[in-house]
């Protein structure tokens, strides 16, 4: 009796060892946002107006972001937030800082069904006034935002995104060129007659990608 | 003589069933080890977390440690029969679901970093749906709420040695190491010890037996510390044997504190590593359930009740 028994838990326990994953762990879909950012830093020694040019291609930062993801489906691109500093200050200690930045979409989309960003030079992303440099001095803070300047990044996006959906439906559809110029100008004034200005200012762009996971987790009940 | 073979016969039959009933045991423990082990759902946790940079990420944690908690509090016995004095020895494997609660679904979660303007939503927990919440800020920005597992219960199972007696207690020992091979995974380490003494062996007349218990474990779970858990847990139980069945209950106080690290900006100048302190929550613990003793096989059910509703059930061999 007790060896038929043993033998039936045996069987049992055989039995559980074969087909337990498939009965316990379960798939799961949950959406998922990823991030990364990019930066931009400007120097300026020396003179109390400064301006400065860069340009910043999101393309492989987006590529990496979703390769490194496991994303099934691709649900959203979309700018998450801008941050900016002075990241180091080698001059007067008190100087009050005014300034923005303007975004320019490089190489526009050429018209066609996914095209979305416009394509207008000097769009205005962010700007402040009277800043007291101190005050902005060391971590990132929220940045004052335009909303065109938001606009044309988000737009850029979308056609990013479009586009990677295209693919995995199988069209040939190129990726949207996303090269952007971001150009800073600003100027800079303290309580000296010749103040000495010279540091460095930086702005960063936040971006998610939204996408669709799946992963097998143990479930019994 | 006759007596003398047929004593031999019957110690080697039990040699042979307690060999076949040990590795009944092993295969149990290491199927249901298969399934409860290390998944792409760990690293998927760690993305999922990234997206809160501060101590938001308690809320979302939150259901998951409780269950965790009342998971591991559960399962140390199925009997409070402590023999005084002699050799007693049981390899156990213990199965534990904990339900999760309407509630546990959603939490007010707080949009992290600098996303402007700072705003509270109801997000999904870590148990919660897999959707994702969006909310708008400045400017046409975006921010985004990672979805959950959509889990309806957590599920634990482990290996659990018991030997006694001396002076009627016995000592429970836990241990599962789980080694992923993936360092991005990490590896799972469960210890648990605890001792159990009788209480029955000072009263003469009692119509259950009596005992009291002490529990210690500690979880590790996951790559550079991503889930670090202790338990304690302490309390009494009791039962009474009626032929082969056994029903016993217990009440118990536990305590499960847990602590979650993981990296926010990864890859940026501003990357860090964010430690998430669930803290320490002392908890009341009722089970109550049935065994059944089939010479050296041992089974049973239990239902509890702490924070949530549990089921449990085990298998052990020994005597």
């Amino acid at each position: 009796m007790r060896g038929k028994l043993i033998l039936i838990l045996g069987l049992m326990a055989v039995f559980l060892s074969v087909t337990a994953e498939n009965c316990v762990l379960q798939i799961k879909q949950l959406e998922v946002p990823v991030r990364d950012a990019e930066d931009v830093t400007f120097t300026t020694r020396g003179s109390a107006e400064h301006s400065g040019s860069t340009v910043v291609d999101f393309g492989p930062s987006l590529l990496n972001l979703e390769s490194d993801s496991d994303f099934q489906v691709l649900l959203s691109a979309v700018v998450e937030a801008a941050e900016w500093r002075v990241k180091e200050n080698r001059g007067d200690p008190d100087l009050v800082i005014s300034g923005s930045m303007t975004v320019t979409r490089v190489n526009p989309t050429p018209t066609s069904i996914l095209a979305l960003a416009r394509s207008e030079a000097g769009t205005p992303l962010l700007n402040y006034t009277s800043v007291p440099l101190a005050s902005v001095l060391g971590d990132f803070r929220v940045a004052p935002l335009e909303d065109a300047g938001v606009s044309l990044l988000n737009e850029a996006f979308q056609e990013y995104f479009n586009a990677r959906n295209a693919e995995l439906q199988g069209q040939n559809v190129p990726l949207p060129d996303m090269q952007f110029r971001f150009d800073w100008s600003g100027t800079a004034s303290s309580s000296s007659q010749n103040p000495t200005v010279d540091f460095d200012w930086q702005a960063k762009v936040k971006f998610t990608l939204t996408g669709l996971v799946e992963v097998e987790v143990p479930e019994l009940f | 003589m006759v007596q003398a073979h047929s004593a031999r016969a019957e110690q080697a039959g039990r040699r042979t069933a307690s060999f076949g009933a040990a590795l009944l045991v092993a295969t149990l423990a290491a199927s249901f080890l298969t399934v409860c082990g290390p998944s792409p759902a760990l690293a998927q946790l760690e993305d999922n977390l990234s997206s809160y940079t501060d101590q938001t990420a308690e809320g979302y944690l939150r259901p998951l440690s409780e269950a965790f908690g009342q998971s591991l509090n559960t399962g140390f016995f199925s009997s409070a029969t402590i023999p005084r004095e002699g050799f007693r020895v049981r390899l156990e494997v213990q199965a534990m679901s904990v339900f999760f609660k309407n509630g546990d679904d959603t939490f007010i979660a707080s949009t992290g970093g600098n996303f402007s303007p700072e705003q509270e939503v109801k997000a999904s927990t870590v148990v919660g749906p897999g959707d994702s919440k969006v909310v708008s800020g400045d400017g046409g920005t975006a921010f985004v709420f990672p979805g959950g597992f959509d889990l309806g219960s957590l599920s634990l199972a482990v290996p659990q040695l018991t030997v006694g007696s001396i002076a009627g207690t016995e000592a429970t020992l836990r241990w599962i190491g789980v080694d992923t091979g993936d360092a991005e995974l990490g590896d799972i380490d469960l210890f648990g010890l605890g001792v159990r003494h009788s209480l029955s062996q000072y009263f003469e007349t009692l119509p259950v037996d009596l005992a009291a218990s002490a529990f210690y474990q500690s979880l590790h779970v996951g790559a550079n510390n991503l889930l670090d858990a202790t338990a304690f847990s302490f309390g009494v139980q009791a039962s009474r044997e009626y032929g082969l069945l056994e029903p016993f209950a217990s009440l118990t106080l536990d305590s499960f504190s847990m602590t979650s690290e993981y990296t926010v900006n990864e890859g940026q100048d501003n990357e860090t590593r964010l430690k998430v302190d669930l803290g320490n929550e002392l908890t009341p613990h009722v089970l109550a359930g049935v065994g059944l003793h089939l010479s050296l096989v041992h089974l049973h059910v239990a239902g509890n009740v702490a924070d949530r509703v549990g089921v449990s059930g085990g298998m052990a061999i020994g005597f």
